[in-house]
């Protein structure tokens, strides 16, 4: 799993992105296509991609796409433990 | 999670009702016509039905019933027993199966109280009242299930879009003929802020403040009385649960998924039912969905989509078919059934 397939795969899940126009430093929660269904695209993604869920409220603390894929790694972690 | 199988309890046929008047999304004021199309293609839900003032759930219930006791040619007095599913009583007590039970001059003999569940209600009643027949000599009964909950406060866009109104009637009996049916049900209760309303009951009740709206983070606002809403939440619920429960109860029942010809599932999301469908291999023509003429009618949800997609199929042939009603509760219950040419009547409109 790298950090640059999981930016790819969260441009490809939100509706209006660019292809590779976003990178692991992206603030993800500022970009204009930002809302609630977006949040729900990117839940699907992680579920269909990676196979675990991320609760809201530790999405919240993620700034950066990847704090989010960090988060990612170690729900995959403590699945696989 | 609970595995069970009723063996003499069979769905005799299945009737539905929705108030006359639409409602279109892409009239809600609150978001921009870009917004509220984007809320359409994921939500898949375009107009709902919903009742005016004087139209109860039970009311819809009523009008289902009837007609299916007529199209079966069932009198009231072989009911046995009714069981009411909804979340919008006519009244905080007694129980609204009480006076339906008066109103459609069904026997005093009968058995008559409500189960207050929603997303999973009709799934779940379908047990509750197949055992009971199952369990009490009783021969027939009636499944009574939907809301018309006037809780989702126009203020809120989280959930000022998505729900409707169905009242419906699913006429039940025991018979040797019956073929078994499954089921898989479960509930994490823990997870119940994900969906529900705040103030109305013992623990939290209505007060002056109650009625106060306070401004929510993404626009709008909320008050006590109106539902809270968490999607994200309900979806990742439904991604843990749902597709679990599915693959365990086609497992149970010696199926695979290309052996059921539909999978009714609760109609709350388009998106959220498309990933579950994903997740367990369900090809589109297998997932029918009546999202967009309807919304979420709860425990209606299931039901109505019988009556409105699936009516000639259930009614001229036998069909392999797997039902799942989930969300709030948290709650789920999933049951596999080969329907037997049952009689399932025209969509009533009052």
């Amino acid at each position: 799993m790298e950090i640059q397939q999981f930016v790819r795969h969260f441009e490809n899940a939100v509706e209006g992105i660019e292809p590779e126009s976003l990178t692991p430093q992206t603030q993800y929660h500022r970009i204009p296509q930002w809302d609630s269904l977006a949040l729900l695209c990117l839940l699907a993604m992680i579920d269909c991609e990676y196979e675990v869920q991320i609760p809201g409220m530790e999405l919240k603390q993620c700034d950066t796409l990847e704090d989010v894929y960090k988060l990612v790694v170690a729900k995959k972690a403590l699945k696989a433990a | 999670m609970a595995l069970a199988t009723l063996r003499r309890a069979r769905i005799a046929g299945v009737a539905s009702a929705v108030p006359r008047q639409i409602v279109s999304n892409s009239d809600y004021g609150l978001l921009s016509e870009e917004q509220r199309e984007k809320i359409i293609k994921y939500t898949g839900i375009r107009i709902r039905r919903w009742a005016p003032k004087e139209l109860c759930c039970s009311d819809l219930c009523k009008a289902s019933a009837e007609r299916l006791l007529k199209e079966l040619g069932w009198g009231p007095e072989e009911i046995g027993a009714v069981v009411f599913v909804s979340q919008t009583a006519d009244y905080p007590f007694p129980a609204t199966a009480q006076l339906i039970q008066a109103r459609m001059g069904l026997p005093k003999s009968a058995l008559a109280f409500d189960v207050n569940l929603g997303c999973s209600g009709y799934t779940y009643g379908l047990y509750v009242l197949g055992s009971l027949l199952e369990n009490s000599g009783l021969k027939r009964g009636l499944l009574l299930a939907g809301d018309v909950s006037k809780m989702h406060g126009d203020s809120d866009p989280a959930s000022a879009v998505l729900f409707g109104h169905a009242g419906t009637a699913t006429a039940m009996e025991c018979s040797a003929a019956a073929k078994p049916m499954q089921f898989e049900m479960g509930s994490d209760g823990g997870g119940f802020k994900v969906i529900y309303v705040p103030a109305g009951g013992c623990r939290n009740p209505v007060g002056s403040q109650s009625f106060e709206k306070a401004a929510l983070d993404g626009g709008g606002s909320r008050g006590e009385t109106d539902v809270v809403l968490d999607a994200a939440e309900i979806m990742n619920f439904t991604m843990r649960e749902i597709p679990v429960s599915i693959k365990r109860l086609l497992e149970y029942s010696g199926h695979t998924v290309p052996d059921i010809d539909a999978f009714v599932f609760h109609q709350a999301n388009l998106f959220i039912n498309s990933q579950v469908a994903r997740k367990i291999g369900i090809k589109p023509p297998q997932l029918p969905s009546t999202l967009h003429d309807f919304g979420n009618t709860s425990s209606a949800t299931v039901p109505l989509t019988m009556t409105a997609q699936m009516r000639e199929a259930l009614a001229s042939k036998p069909l392999k078919v797997v039902m799942s009603g989930f969300g709030v509760g948290l709650s789920w219950a999933s049951v596999c059934w080969e329907s037997d040419c049952i009689v399932c009547p025209e969509l009533i409109e009052l």
